[in-house]
């Protein structure tokens, strides 16, 4: 430890894993007993089936699928903030690329269960195993989301290993956590062949992430996609899921780092720069994704197709217009706006940015899923308008998801720290000499 | 008693069984080769004697309902004919189902009789499974492309854990 910034970050860090003050019990509690609520009526719909929920045989989906689809999206974080920052060699990421890799992986074992419930009979999961087809899309997901959850634990994991081992080194912590850092520190030492091995699993890790991290949302969208419905079946819409899942994924990191700074008093570590590059980010994302929604509605209201034609219109003035333009104006002009005026470059100005954001981004995947199921190629009556409500259960299962994610993420950074210590302070354990600082990727591979 | 049983018989049965033989006229359906053309010959009769101008018309079965391909009066050896429909395609079982009805005199019109030939068209063979989520298996390029992929995938994974072993063993 060579400078005062130095032993600031790990014991800053330090600080953070000591034991929990008022504020992060109030919290850990608050949030555990939503998720036991949400368990409650999780353990209702079981009881009872899907009865529980608003689906039929008409909504076969509803805000289970909504929230599968926004938390997949915001995965997309630690692919991009870690693993393009790291292979195009932006250092800035250091403080926060833990964050991001975090993210993915909470945002993962959330997305998951989703599904299960969804199903209604978690058993039945069983037998995607069992008797999965290669050739359906359902089983394509479940092998991307399996490969993508296995490839972020390995990516949280492998470039914290020498921060574990500073931990290890740490006297004085409690006994358990001796062990749990002895464990997982793989005997890490600084040595020249540990630097070499451990830059290479990092790199291709960062190589493999990205690709892969691409596949979950484009299967995701052509689950939507190979279904021969209006608003589905569009060859824009894999493209367009993996924009929305970059967008959403930088508001999602943004909104992170704005609340961890606050309240594990971070700002210097993370300087303020660090969130006006995210928001440069969010803002291309940002422009990116409005011009696939263009795309997205512009073909319908030209042509007047006459499947894709009703379907529009219900979402510009009619059942959905309410939600459709509330996911305009709230994920997609309001952020861009502030994010282009001086308000964009303040910590408040980008935070509620990627707030409004990360509302619009739900919003949108309730676009995506819900009028489209309310537009069957067979209505029970001409001119009906099937209406999907979601129950009080739908709802509590979904605010235990968000709950279960906060809470993760709590739990996680009392236990692990939120920041890479030897990244940022690269004097804990010096690189060898004769090895360069921070190899690029592909030297790494190659070393 | 005997005698009383052969007699009973006699006056109930032997009336009605001469009822049914003598209402209901015969067809029998062939096919033959008439100028070097095939044709299908159906013959009617009534109680083993053929019968004059009677009025048939000939059907194929089809999915959806019989198909008309003809009709002919018989000659007075009671046998009429159409051309074999050689351009229609059997059934699934590879043969033409064809129906003859008697169309006049009007007291037999109600009398029809089928029998399957062979067809001159096979059917297209139809799939066991067709291009389906219920097919038992995928397509060859798209197993193919899913398991390179997964397996490029999973092999880099194994490659990472390695290099994690090799870091706990000191390099």
């Amino acid at each position: 430890m060579s400078d005062a910034k130095s032993n600031n970050v790990e014991r800053d860090m330090l600080a953070t894993l000591g034991p929990p003050g008022f504020a992060h019990k109030f919290l850990v509690i608050a949030l555990g007993l939503v998720v036991a609520w949400a368990l409650v009526a999780y353990i209702h719909q079981l009881r009872i089936g899907l009865a529980a929920t608003a689906m039929s045989d008409y909504f076969s989906w509803g805000v289970y699928i909504v929230n599968f689809v926004f938390f997949i999206g915001i995965s997309m974080a630690g692919s991009l903030i870690s693993a393009m920052l790291r292979l195009s060699n932006a250092h800035w990421r250091h403080p926060i690329s833990r964050l991001a890799e975090a993210i993915t992986v909470f945002a993962l074992l959330v997305a998951g269960p989703m599904v299960i419930i969804d199903m209604g009979r978690p058993d039945r999961f069983l037998h995607v195993i069992r008797y999965g087809r290669l050739q359906s899309p359902i089983l394509w997901d479940m092998l991307s989301l399996t490969s993508y959850l296995a490839g972020s634990f390995l990516y949280l994991y492998v470039p914290m290993i020498p921060d574990l081992a500073i931990l290890r080194d740490t006297p004085g912590l409690s006994r358990w956590r001796q062990k749990l850092y002895g464990t997982l520190a793989m005997r890490w030492t600084g040595t020249p062949n540990q630097y070499r091995n451990l830059d290479r699993a990092v790199s291709v890790m960062a190589i493999v992430i990205l690709p892969v991290a691409v596949s979950i949302h484009t299967v995701t969208a052509w689950l939507f996609g190979m279904t021969l419905r209006p608003g589905w079946h569009s060859t824009i819409i894999g493209p367009d899921f993996v924009i929305g899942a970059l967008y959403s994924g930088v508001a999602a990191v943004i909104t992170a780092i704005v609340l961890f700074r606050y309240f594990l008093r971070l700002q210097a570590h993370i300087p303020v720069d660090h969130l006006r590059k995210l928001a440069k980010l969010m803002l291309v994302f940002g422009l990116a994704y409005a011009y696939f929604v263009v795309n997205e509605h512009v073909g319908a209201a030209y042509t007047g197709e006459s499947v894709e034609r009703p379907l529009l219109e219900k979402m510009i003035s009619g059942h959905y217009a309410i939600q459709f333009w509330a996911m305009i104006f709230v994920g997609l002009v309001l952020p861009l706006l502030m994010l282009v005026t001086p308000l964009g470059r303040t910590i408040s100005g980008i935070s509620l940015a990627a707030l409004l954001v990360n509302i619009g981004m739900w919003l949108k995947r309730y676009i995506i899923v819900v009028p489209t199921l309310a537009s069957p190629f067979m209505p029970p009556r001409e001119g009906a308008h099937l209406a999907y409500v979601p129950t009080w259960v739908e709802w509590s299962i979904t605010a235990g998801g968000f709950a279960a994610f906060l809470l993760m993420f709590i739990l996680f950074s009392k236990v692990f720290p939120i920041i890479s210590i030897w990244e940022v302070d690269q004097t804990q354990w010096p690189r060898p000499a004769g090895m360069p600082a921070i190899p690029s990727a592909a030297a790494a591979v190659l070393a | 008693m005997k005698l009383v049983l052969f007699i009973t018989w006699v006056l109930l049965l032997w009336p009605w069984a001469a009822f049914a033989q003598t209402t209901q006229p015969a067809i029998s359906l062939t096919t033959d080769i008439e100028d070097g053309k095939k044709m299908v010959q159906a013959s009617v009769s009534l109680n083993g004697k053929p019968i004059e101008n009677v009025i048939l018309q000939y059907f194929v079965q089809r999915t959806f309902g019989n198909l008309p391909i003809g009709q002919d009066t018989t000659l007075d050896d009671g046998t009429s004919a159409v051309a074999f429909p050689s351009d229609l395609p059997g059934a699934s079982d590879g043969k033409l189902h064809l129906i003859v009805r008697i169309k006049a005199p009007a007291q037999y019109s109600a009398v029809s009789t089928s029998a399957a030939f062979p067809a001159d068209v096979q059917p297209a063979p139809v799939a066991e499974f067709p291009r389906a989520l219920w097919a038992p298996h995928a397509p060859l390029a798209l197993t193919v492309s899913i398991f390179v992929i997964l397996a490029g995938v999973w092999l880099s994974y194994f490659f990472v854990f390695s290099r994690i072993l090799a870091i706990r063993k000191g390099g």
